[in-house]
């Protein structure tokens, strides 16, 4: 293990992310993990790390990082660091500094390290929760190690840099027409609700976070109450004023909100990367 | 009414015949995901069973399961047809395992919670009443969640069925004694919370320090766990 950089500054937001920690929902615990789990594993794959490698995950802008050692760094997702663009990796040299501008569309990029960023873990997972005693936020000064030594490109030591393959990456301002799958409670909602589900672009809130996004649009009518019971990453819970919240890695175990739909399981790194105020849209998937 | 009596029937006949082994699919099954089945049992002793069975003889590929309060989610590694998870379902189970009990906690309580006289107000009776009512019965674990061990203890006496504050309050210490809707509780750990907090205890739900171990079980970190009865012993 190697410190190979060091937080400047948090900018809008970073964190260590990994595959999460599923498995421990029936003890209340959320899911966690990385919130587009394509383009932290293109992050990852580009340094040919596992594609659950812990790795930082970083908030629209703003953030300052500094190399404390030699070596190669990969970036996906929505973040651009000076010359690192996203979908590639290089090679860095000790000192220099990555400053986190935004990309045109987008929420969350990814930043990966030589074997993945080592760090404590909790139920398998780096991610931290410090209200529940698990871990603290990361803050300046901290350093970040790096599980392996730096990449060995015997073959042509001249090489500095690796970029993804074009039809691997993704661009966040054509998002795709999001597919779903009917929910635990589709059949308790009236078929106008159904229709208008998909009948419309939404947008997403400002009230939006890891734990859910919030869908602002016309209210659809709701379904009657159930007793709590599981939620999955993906679901869209109805509460009573009508509007939809997407259920995400963060969030609650139960609720007991009516469940009208739940995104096809690939379909949440699209919805995760689509920012407040832009629009969504939804098809229901046969 | 009707509900209890098709649940009696099906307890009934489920003890006549052998357990899950009926030719018709008992539970029905809802698809929730491409790789998770609802399964709606809200039966105590079914589900007791039921989690038994899924701790030690899970069906292949399952990854996990997550108790609702009239449902358990079966969320497999991989999609999963109905009928694979029916014949599971459908399997007899072994006696022993039937009769696994959940295990039986005794948490000391002291009843020195801030809403303690305004719940004994609000329905009427004296305070020494309410923490008789709060400590009179045994509970089940219905189910954890909210946060990290919270669990949801039921059935609570109908005469503590409180709608929960209006203003939520935005610290709510480690180890309140609280209750909230129909349900009885206890907050692991500092959060905001809407119930209302009759008491606290000392007792640890949660060991997050034991989450990082790779080995720990989950009774390491968990002291609770679906399926296990609870019962509150005052304390002065």
């Amino acid at each position: 293990m190697r410190p190979v950089l060091e937080v400047l500054s948090g900018g809008m937001g970073m964190a260590l992310q990994d595959a999460g920690r599923p498995g421990w929902r029936r003890f209340g615990v959320a899911p966690a993990g990385v919130m587009d789990r394509h383009a932290a594993g293109a992050a990852n794959r580009l340094l040919g790390n596992p594609v659950g490698a812990a790795v930082l995950e970083l908030l629209m802008l703003g953030q300052r990082l500094r190399v404390l050692d030699d070596t190669w760094l990969a970036l996906a997702g929505a973040a651009r660091a000076g010359t690192l663009e996203p979908w590639s990796a290089r090679r860095f040299e000790r000192g220099e500094v990555l400053e986190f501008v935004p990309e045109a569309a987008g929420v969350w990029g990814y930043l990966a390290v030589p074997g993945g960023i080592s760090a404590p873990r909790w139920f398998g997972s780096v991610s931290v929760d410090p209200r529940n005693g698990m871990g603290r936020a990361l803050r300046e000064g901290d350093k970040l190690l790096a599980s392996a030594g730096d990449l060995l490109v015997e073959s042509a030591p001249s090489i500095g840099r690796r970029v993804l393959r074009v039809d691997e990456r993704r661009d966040y301002a054509r998002p795709p027409v999001l597919e779903l799958l009917a929910g635990p409670q589709w059949a308790g909602f009236p078929a106008a609700a159904r229709d208008a589900l998909v009948g419309q672009a939404w947008m997403v809130s400002a009230q939006s976070d890891r734990s859910g996004y919030r869908l602002e649009g016309a209210p659809l009518e709701p379904a009657p109450a159930i007793l709590s019971e599981p939620v999955l990453p993906g679901s869209l819970q109805v509460p009573g004023n009508g509007l939809p919240i997407v259920t995400l890695n963060d969030g609650p175990t139960v609720g007991g909100y009516p469940k009208i739909a739940i995104l096809r399981d690939s379909q949440r790194d699209w919805l995760v990367q689509c920012r407040p105020e832009t629009d969504v849209r939804f098809q229901w998937s046969h | 009414m009707a509900r209890i009596f098709a649940r009696l029937g099906i307890a009934l006949g489920r003890l006549a015949g052998e357990v899950w082994g009926f030719a018709m699919d008992p539970y029905p099954l809802h698809p929730y995901s491409e790789r998770g089945w609802l399964l709606d049992i809200g039966d105590p002793a079914e589900r007791l069973a039921l989690f038994a069975a899924l701790e030690t003889l899970p069906p292949e590929r399952l990854a996990e399961f997550v108790p609702g309060f009239g449902n358990v989610l079966l969320l497999f590694v991989e999609p999963v047809a109905r009928e694979e998870v029916a014949r599971w379902l459908a399997r007899p189970k072994a006696p022993k395992l039937l009769e696994r009990p959940g295990q039986h906690h005794r948490i000391p309580v002291r009843y020195d919670g801030p809403d303690l006289a305004e719940v004994a107000r609000a329905i009427g009776v004296s305070v020494e009443e309410v923490i008789g009512l709060h400590s009179g019965q045994p509970y089940e674990v219905m189910l954890m969640g909210f946060s990290p061990g919270f669990p949801y203890l039921g059935p609570l006496h109908p005469r503590l069925h409180l709608a929960r504050r209006e203003s939520p309050r935005a610290r709510v210490t480690a180890g309140a004694v609280a209750i909230g809707g129909c349900h009885a509780g206890i907050y692991p750990a500092v959060s905001p919370g809407g119930w209302h907090l009759l008491g606290t205890t000392d007792f640890v739900l949660f060991r997050p320090e034991k989450a990082g171990l790779a080995a720990a079980s989950a009774r390491e970190v968990f002291t609770l766990a679906a399926g296990d009865r609870v019962s509150f012993v005052p304390i002065l």
